[in-house]
């Protein structure tokens, strides 16, 4: 998982990025030491918890990603089989193939989480 | 399962831990509850300092730091008891400290290994604290004492530094640890207290009704009861929402109409949320359920103080996205916009509309 992770932070315009239980427990942390682990987790499980709570409560159901975007950069939210990974970009990634690769490395991670609780 | 019904359905084992902790064992018999019950008081304080000074005298260190523990959170914020409280704890830690790493170090458990991280965290070893917290995270998951010690430890920093990423790992913990053993004595008093510095006594209210059956001599329960009966109650269940209006120290205006209607999109809904998260205006055709308004003001708040905390700079705009629709979300500084459709090949119309909507809003 860790492995996956540092070849996420290798796309160009990722800062770090780490996977968290439901909860809001990490489970597996690459950010840098720009980024605090503990305060990305809190916000990061907080903001989810909230809009989740929005979109269903529209009908949508649980959302499977979200991207959250600052001035300075962004925070992609994406379900991974009971768990939630989180990406942090540099601004206006959201724009370019960035995105895709972030969504196939999520892939690959729900592969491996599935193996481990079948 | 949210915060406050983690607690609700209990455990088969709730007895057994629902009353008497594995510390806390009531202070002495019933001849002393009134007694108890009258140092929790509104003018109590200088009484509670001089039994807590009555019980070192007598060598009952562990009664005396019950029960200041007790009168610091009742009577926060308490500067001279907090300043007692951690002198007291200091002494109390040093002196069992050499047992507590023979137990946690020879017959490790997560037990054994969240007590020491207690102790070290209330000596100021914040990473040792961390390192044994979570070392019992990791010996056994499914044990409620390792999320415990985590969240106590973040409660303590919340309460003496009013520090928010620590209120909201509290609450993470917290959820955690009751979603483990549900009635767990110690959980319930943990969350009764951050429930009562996030100002809502009704939630804290029914998180005690457990406590006071199984332990109504308690000084931390007294405390906690004392509190909960004083405070005004609160007019939400939502968590996030008393965290805002913690961290805010303001709430929506929820009696409020809509004083504006925004032009409707050609697909989805509209609404207008001002920075003090109360409803501003909506489109024709959008919901204007209490519930939809709650979620999407919290939405709102959350966004506009997370992602400066975050280190990502001020909120721009969102994306959620969901197999039955997306709902969207843009701000302008001044206020938020948000978008729902039902389906997701609007995305692009959606955040164009929000975006021409939140310029003509600036210009007007």
């Amino acid at each position: 998982m860790k492995q996956i992770l540092q070849g996420l932070n290798e796309v160009p315009g990722v800062l770090g990025s780490m996977v968290m239980t439901e909860d809001g427990m990490v489970v597996c942390s690459a950010l840098s030491s720009s980024f605090d682990g503990e305060v990305v987790a809190a916000f990061a499980s907080n903001a989810r918890l909230c809009i989740g709570k929005a979109a269903v409560q529209c009908g949508d159901g649980i959302p499977h990603e979200m991207v959250l975007e600052g001035e300075e950069g962004s925070l992609i939210l994406l379900d991974i089989e009971d768990a939630t990974l989180v990406v942090i970009t540099h601004a206006g990634l959201e724009l370019n193939t960035g995105m895709l690769e972030i969504r196939s490395l999520a892939r690959k991670l729900r592969g491996i989480l599935e193996i481990q609780t079948s | 399962m949210g915060i406050i019904d983690a607690w609700k359905s209990k455990s088969r084992n709730s007895k057994s831990s629902g009353g008497t902790s594995r510390r806390e064992k009531p202070l002495s018999g019933n001849r002393h509850k009134d007694r108890l019950a009258a140092l929790f008081h509104s003018d109590g304080r200088k009484d509670l300092l001089s039994w807590v000074g009555q019980l070192e005298a007598r060598s009952e260190s562990e009664a005396a730091l019950r029960l200041l523990r007790a009168g610091v959170v009742r009577f926060h914020p308490w500067p001279q008891g907090e300043e007692q409280l951690a002198t007291l704890e200091k002494k109390q830690f040093r002196w069992n400290l050499p047992e507590l790493q023979d137990a946690a170090e020879n017959q490790f458990d997560a037990l054994s290994a969240s007590r020491l991280a207690d102790a070290l965290d209330c000596l100021g070893d914040r990473a040792g604290a961390q390192l044994w917290a979570r070392a019992a995270i990791e010996e056994d998951p499914c044990h409620p004492e390792g999320y415990l010690a985590v969240a106590r430890a973040h409660l303590r920093k919340f309460r003496e530094k009013s520090d928010a990423v620590a209120g909201l790992g509290a609450l993470r913990y917290l959820t955690k640890a009751c979603q483990l053993r549900p009635g767990h004595g110690e959980c319930l008093r943990d969350l009764a207290t951050m429930l009562l510095l996030l100002k809502a006594p009704k939630a804290a209210g029914k998180v005690l009704q457990p406590l006071i059956k199984a332990a109504p001599r308690d000084p931390m329960v007294l405390a906690l009861t004392t509190l909960a009966k004083e405070l005004p109650a609160e007019n939400t269940s939502n968590i996030q929402e008393l965290f805002l209006r913690w961290e805010t120290g303001s709430e929506p205006n929820r009696a409020l109409s809509p004083a504006r209607v925004l032009p409707s999109p050609p697909v989805g809904q509209l609404w207008e949320i001002d920075n003090n998260r109360t409803l501003v205006a909506t489109c024709d055709s959008a919901s204007r359920d209490d519930k939809t308004i709650e979620y999407l003001s919290v939405v709102s708040g959350t966004l506009m103080s997370a992602l400066p905390q975050m280190g990502i700079g001020e909120f721009v705009r969102f994306t959620s996205r969901s197999r039955g629709g997306i709902l969207l979300g843009q701000s302008d500084g001044e206020s938020s916009y948000f978008g729902h459709s039902q389906r997701g090949s609007h995305e692009e119309s959606l955040h164009r509309f929000l975006n021409n909507l939140g310029d003509k809003e600036t210009s007007r």
